[in-house]
C-alpha cells in the first residue's frame, strides 16, 4: 500500500523482489544501486550473513521523478530466499504495492522456482492481495549459464498468469533496469487509477 | 530369496519364513535405507521345471494397443505390456495426453510396444518394471521433471542402456553454448511439434527396430548385461522404495531384455501387479515429501557448497552438514502429512543421495 506524506509532498512505494535462494535478488539491488546517480538514491541497506547471503533483507530506496507534484520514492526490498526463512519473507511482504520474481534459469533450480512462486502466492494471499491484481514482474536471470532451463518451459511453469518477464543476467546488469521500470510503471498505473 | 536395496543397490538372501503375510520390511546396513520387500506370487500351477515357461499366450498379434499406466492410486490394472508380444517397449512419458495417444498410435502402428504415462514419478517406476528399449521424456513432466527422470535413468548402471528421447517444448539450439543433449544427459532432444513423427527415425538410428523390421545389424544393439537388481532412482517416490520389488526378479531365469526379442517361449518380466503398489493412497503425499527435501537440501548446499564439497572428500556429510539440516526439519514436519514422515528420514536420505551423485563414496 503506498504511503502519501502530503506535507513532504512525497509517494512512497513499496516493491519487493522476491524468488529462490541465491536467484540474484541482491545482485539486481546492487547493480542498481550501483548504476543510479547519487543524488537519486539512499544508503543501500543489507542484513547479511557473513557469507553475504541475505539474511533479512536488503532495503534501497530509489527516487524516480514527479507525478502531479509528488516525489515518488520507491523502496526495493529483497527476502532471503531459502525456503524455512518463511516468517522473514511474510513480514517483508507487508503493504508491497510491486513484486518482482527472479526466477533462477538453472535447470537445478526449478523445483526451488516453483516453490517460491507458489509461496509468494500463499503469503500475498494471507495478506489479502492476488497475484494476478498486483504489479507483477518475472525475471528470468542467469540466462547466460550453460545450465540454464529453456526460456519456453520456464514460461509455461512459472508464468501461467502471463506477467511481463524479461530475461536477465543480474551480474553482467543485462534485463535488471528493464525488469525494475516495468514494475515501477505498474506501480504508478495503479497509483493513478486509484488515485482518480 | 534374494533382494536388493532399491537404494544402493546392496543385495541381501531372505529367509522366506521371516515373511509376514509374504513382505518383510528391511533396513539396508549399507546405505540404511528402509524398504519393503515381498516374495514373487506363487504360480498358480505347478511350477515347470527350468526351461521356459510359455509366454502368454501370443494371440494373434494385432498392432499392439498403447498402454497407459494407472497413476498408482487407480487400481485399475496395469496392462502388462511387455515388449515380449511384440516390438521392442518404448514408454512415453507427456502430461500432453493427445500427444500421448498420437504417439503411442504411430508407435503401435510401427511394430513397438508403447506405453504411457503422464507424470515423472510413473514414468520412474514403469522404466523401472519394463526396462523399454526408449523413453520419451517431456521435459516439463509433472511430479518429476523429464530431465530429472533423465539423469536418473542415466546415473543408474542398470537403466542408462535404455534410450533417452527428451522433448522440449521449444528448443533453441542458438542460446546454449553446449548442446542441449549433453546438458540434459539424453541421447536425443526433440521439440514438442515433431514429437509423433520425428521419433521414428531416432529410434532406427538407436537401432531399435520394430517388430518384423528386418534387423540388418548381427549382433542385437548394446543392452546391458544381466538382469541385475535395477537399483531404483533415489529422486522419485517412495512408490521406489516401497512395494516395488525388482529384485526379486532375481528368483526367475534370466530375462532376455528388449530389444532382444524374444520368442513366444521367453519367460515375461515379471509385471508387479497393481496390487502390489502402494495401496494406502499416500503417493501423493510421499511425492510432496520427496519434492520439499529436495527443495530444502538444494539450499542447504547451495548456501554451503564448499563446506558440501569438503565433506564430500572426507565422506562426513552426515555429520557435518547433520546440523543445517534442522532448520529444514521444521518446516518439513510443519507441511508434510505425518502419515508419511515417519517413513524414513527424507532429508538426510535426500542429502546423502546428492552426496553419492557428486562422487562420495
Amino acid at each position: 500500500m503506498s504511503f502519501i506524506n502530503y506535507s513532504s509532498r512525497e509517494i512512497n512505494c513499496k516493491i519487493v523482489y522476491y524468488g529462490p535462494g541465491l536467484c540474484g535478488k541482491t545482485t539486481n539491488l546492487q547493480f542498481i544501486y550501483n548504476k543510479t546517480n547519487p543524488d537519486l538514491k539512499g544508503k543501500m541497506i543489507s542484513l547479511a550473513t557473513e557469507t553475504e547471503r541475505t539474511l533479512f533483507f536488503d532495503f534501497l530506496p530509489l527516487a524516480l521523478g514527479q507525478i502531479r507534484g509528488f516525489k515518488t520514492r520507491f523502496h526495493l526490498y529483497t527476502v532471503p530466499g531459502q525456503v524455512f526463512y518463511d516468517a522473514s519473507r511474510k513480514l517483508i511482504l507487508k503493504g508491497v504495492d510491486g513484486v518482482v520474481f527472479v526466477a533462477d534459469s538453472q535447470i537445478e533450480r526449478m523445483e526451488a522456482n516453483l516453490e517460491s512462486m507458489d509461496n509468494l502466492r500463499i503469503n500475498l494471499r494471507e495478506q489479502g492481495y492476488e497475484l494476478e491484481k498486483i504489479p507483477f514482474v518475472i525475471q528470468y536471470n542467469k540466462r547466460d549459464l550453460p545450465n540454464a532451463a529453456p526460456l519456453d518451459e520456464m514460461r509455461r511453469q512459472l508464468n501461467t498468469m502471463g506477467a511481463v518477464e524479461f530475461e536477465a543476467c543480474a551480474q553482467g546488469g543485462e534485463g535488471v533496469f528493464e525488469t525494475l521500470k516495468a514494475v515501477a510503471k505498474g506501480v504508478l498505473s495503479d497509483l493513478k487509477r486509484l488515485s482518480r | 530369496m534374494i533382494a536388493g536395496c532399491p537404494k544402493c543397490a546392496a543385495r541381501y538372501r531372505i529367509d522366506r519364513d521371516k515373511l509376514v503375510d509374504g513382505a518383510v520390511r528391511l533396513r539396508c546396513t549399507k546405505c540404511e535405507a528402509v524398504f519393503r520387500v515381498r516374495a514373487p506370487e506363487e504360480p498358480t500351477e505347478p511350477p515347470q521345471p527350468a526351461a521356459p515357461i510359455s509366454a502368454p499366450a501370443p494371440v494373434a498379434a494385432p498392432p499392439p494397443q498403447p498402454v497407459v499406466a494407472e497413476a498408482p492410486a487407480a487400481p485399475a490394472p496395469v496392462a502388462p505390456a511387455t515388449p515380449t508380444a511384440t516390438g521392442p517397449c518404448v514408454l512415453v512419458a507427456t502430461p500432453d495426453t493427445d500427444l500421448a495417444k498420437q504417439t503411442s498410435e504411430l508407435l503401435a502402428a510401427s511394430g513397438y510396444a508403447p506405453v504411457v504415462v503422464h507424470d515423472g514419478s510413473q514414468a520412474m517406476l514403469e522404466i523401472q518394471r519394463k526396462l523399454p528399449s526408449a523413453v520419451v521424456l517431456a521435459a516439463d513432466l509433472p511430479k518429476m521433471f523429464g530431465f530429472q527422470v533423465c539423469e536418473v535413468v542415466q546415473r543408474n548402471e542398470s537403466l542408462n542402456h535404455i534410450h533417452v528421447v527428451l522433448v522440449g517444448a521449444i528448443h533453441h539450439p542458438d542460446r546454449y553454448r553446449r548442446p542441449a543433449e549433453e546438458i540434459y544427459g539424453a541421447d536425443a532432444y526433440l521439440e514438442a511439434p515433431d514429437l509423433p513423427g520425428g521419433l521414428l527415425p531416432i529410434l532406427e538410428q538407436a537401432g531399435i527396430r520394430a517388430a518384423g523390421v528386418p534387423d540388418t545389424a548381427a549382433a542385437p544393439a548394446p543392452v546391458p548385461a544381466p538382469v541385475e537388481v535395477p537399483a531404483p532412482p533415489a529422486i522419485g517416490t517412495d512408490e521406489f522404495a516401497i512395494g516395488t520389488e525388482p529384485p526379486l526378479e532375481i528368483d526367475s531365469p534370466p530375462q532376455p531384455l528388449a530389444p532382444a526379442p524374444p520368442k513366444a517361449s521367453a519367460p515375461p518380466r515379471v509385471p508387479p501387479a497393481a496390487a502390489e503398489e502402494p495401496v494406502d493412497g499416500l503417493g501423493e503425499e510421499r511425492a510432496a515429501a520427496e519434492r520439499l527435501a529436495r527443495i530444502i537440501v538444494s539450499d542447504i548446499i547451495l548456501y554451503n557448497e564448499d563446506k558440501f564439497t569438503q565433506c564430500i572428500a572426507a565422506g562426513n556429510v552426515a555429520e557435518v552438514l547433520g546440523p543445517d539440516l534442522v532448520e529444514g526439519r521444521g518446516l518439513f514436519e510443519g507441511r508434510i502429512d505425518p502419515r508419511v514422515r515417519g517413513d524414513r528420514d527424507y532429508l538426510m536420505d535426500e542429502l546423502i543421495r546428492v552426496a553419492r551423485s557428486r562422487g562420495m563414496e
